[in-house]
């Protein structure tokens, strides 16, 4: 089961509950997603870490097949091509890669060669398995690496859970399409709150069953609870301030293998989400 | 020659070249001025390439602007087009320095937004 974990603000605690997620299960596969500032490696330090490239196709032109007709430069919506002075230039760091500008030119001058944009790494720290993705700085998207980091998931059994990049952008969308639940994390204030909307509306229009965690909250009612009253969204748990819970994490540190305490609120945590996700 | 600023919604020296709404295109030969509609402001991405493309296409010699992104650079020093900092936000004051050799060539390209 692939459990997705998201949340419109960052900073609200995505890692920290993804990580300690994981290694309060028997056996479970982290899947950072969060491919432009990736941190799950700084709490979960594999062993037999392998790498891999991913790439992605860029187009080029043979200049003698090329007449200037310019229905590339035309067609390409994020502006990658320009035609200046009998030649066509490619803008490697604005092209999608979506290979319209090969289809649309009627010489057929364009041809695809590939581009490095980043690596996944694989590895294992006691019963969790954990894929990364790091995208290259200065790369259009890292939406193919993690198209890439989540067929390679399929690999593994068992609870999945995806930590997503914050917001609700295509590399969110990507990180969530494949999911069975949605976890959104947010915070007891008005941007928690605020910010809680838009996730929940993306998860609603993807038709993905979801309930929230509000992370660093207090006892009284806050906005992030009204709003989830007021849409009948199940609270799975209320993670009350604890200055404790932020001096370890902030040092790289697993919570639940440092505290029992800690272990039991996640594992019993672990057990209501799993039971959520089942109905 | 002709030169280009990129102008704003008031009429004034836009602070950005792609992404200006406006482009005023001023014929040192005949005095000519004509503003049109920049269509690369509203890309999502590569609005440098879009408005580089465009103002090559129009065959413009010329252009005065505060700051230039390296996208729009790239594309424009295929075409041998002069690039000059503009100092404030009056359009005529700036065509005027140009035209008396006061202007100096932007040489810093930002990296854009």
């Amino acid at each position: 089961m692939k459990i997705a974990i998201l949340s419109g603000k960052g900073g609200t605690g995505k890692t920290f509950l993804a990580v300690n997620l994981a290694a309060s299960a028997k056996y479970s596969t982290i899947i950072d997603c969060d491919v432009e500032e990736p941190n799950v490696h700084l709490f979960l330090k594999t062993e037999n870490t392998s790498t891999k490239n991913v790439s992605v196709k860029i187009p080029y032109v043979l200049e003698q097949l090329c007449d200037g007709q310019r229905k590339c430069v035309d067609f390409c919506r994020y502006n990658a091509l320009a035609y200046i002075d009998n030649q066509l230039i490619v803008m490697d760091n604005l092209c999608h890669s979506c290979g319209g500008c090969l289809l649309v030119c009627p010489n057929k001058a364009l041809k695809e060669k590939n581009k490095v944009i980043g690596e996944i790494s694989s590895g294992k720290i006691k019963q969790i398995n954990v894929l990364s993705g790091f995208l290259k700085p200065g790369e259009a998207t890292g939406v193919p690496i993690i198209k890439e980091l989540l067929d390679d998931s399929n690999a593994f059994e068992g609870l999945k859970f995806i930590d997503c990049p914050p917001g609700s952008s295509c590399s969110v969308i990507e990180s969530i399409k494949s999911a069975d639940f949605c976890l959104l994390v947010t915070e007891p204030t008005i941007l928690g709150a605020f910010n809680l909307k838009t996730i929940y509306e993306l998860t609603k229009l993807f038709n993905k069953p979801c309930a929230v965690v509000i992370n660093k909250s207090e006892k009284k009612t806050n906005p992030a609870q009204l709003f989830c009253r007021q849409n009948k969204i199940t609270i799975l748990e209320n993670i009350l301030f604890d200055r404790t819970m932020n001096d370890i994490s902030s040092i790289g540190k697993v919570l639940v293998w440092e505290n029992k305490r800690y272990l039991k609120l996640f594992t019993n945590l672990l057990n209501n989400l799993v039971l959520e996700a089942r109905k | 020659m002709i030169i280009l600023i990129p102008v704003d919604q008031s009429g004034e020296v836009n602070d950005s070249f792609a992404r200006a709404p406006r482009f005023l295109i001023y014929d040192s030969e005949t005095q000519e001025k004509t503003l049109l509609e920049n269509k690369a402001s509203l890309s999502s991405g590569g609005a440098g390439v879009k408005a580089a493309q465009h103002v090559i296409d129009l065959k413009v010699d010329i252009i005065l602007t505060p700051r230039l992104g390296e996208n729009a650079a790239l594309i424009l020093s295929k075409a041998d087009i002069g690039i000059y900092k503009t100092v404030n936000k009056d359009i005529e004051k700036n065509i005027n320095l140009f035209l008396a050799n006061k202007l100096s060539k932007l040489e810093n390209f930002s990296s854009g937004h």
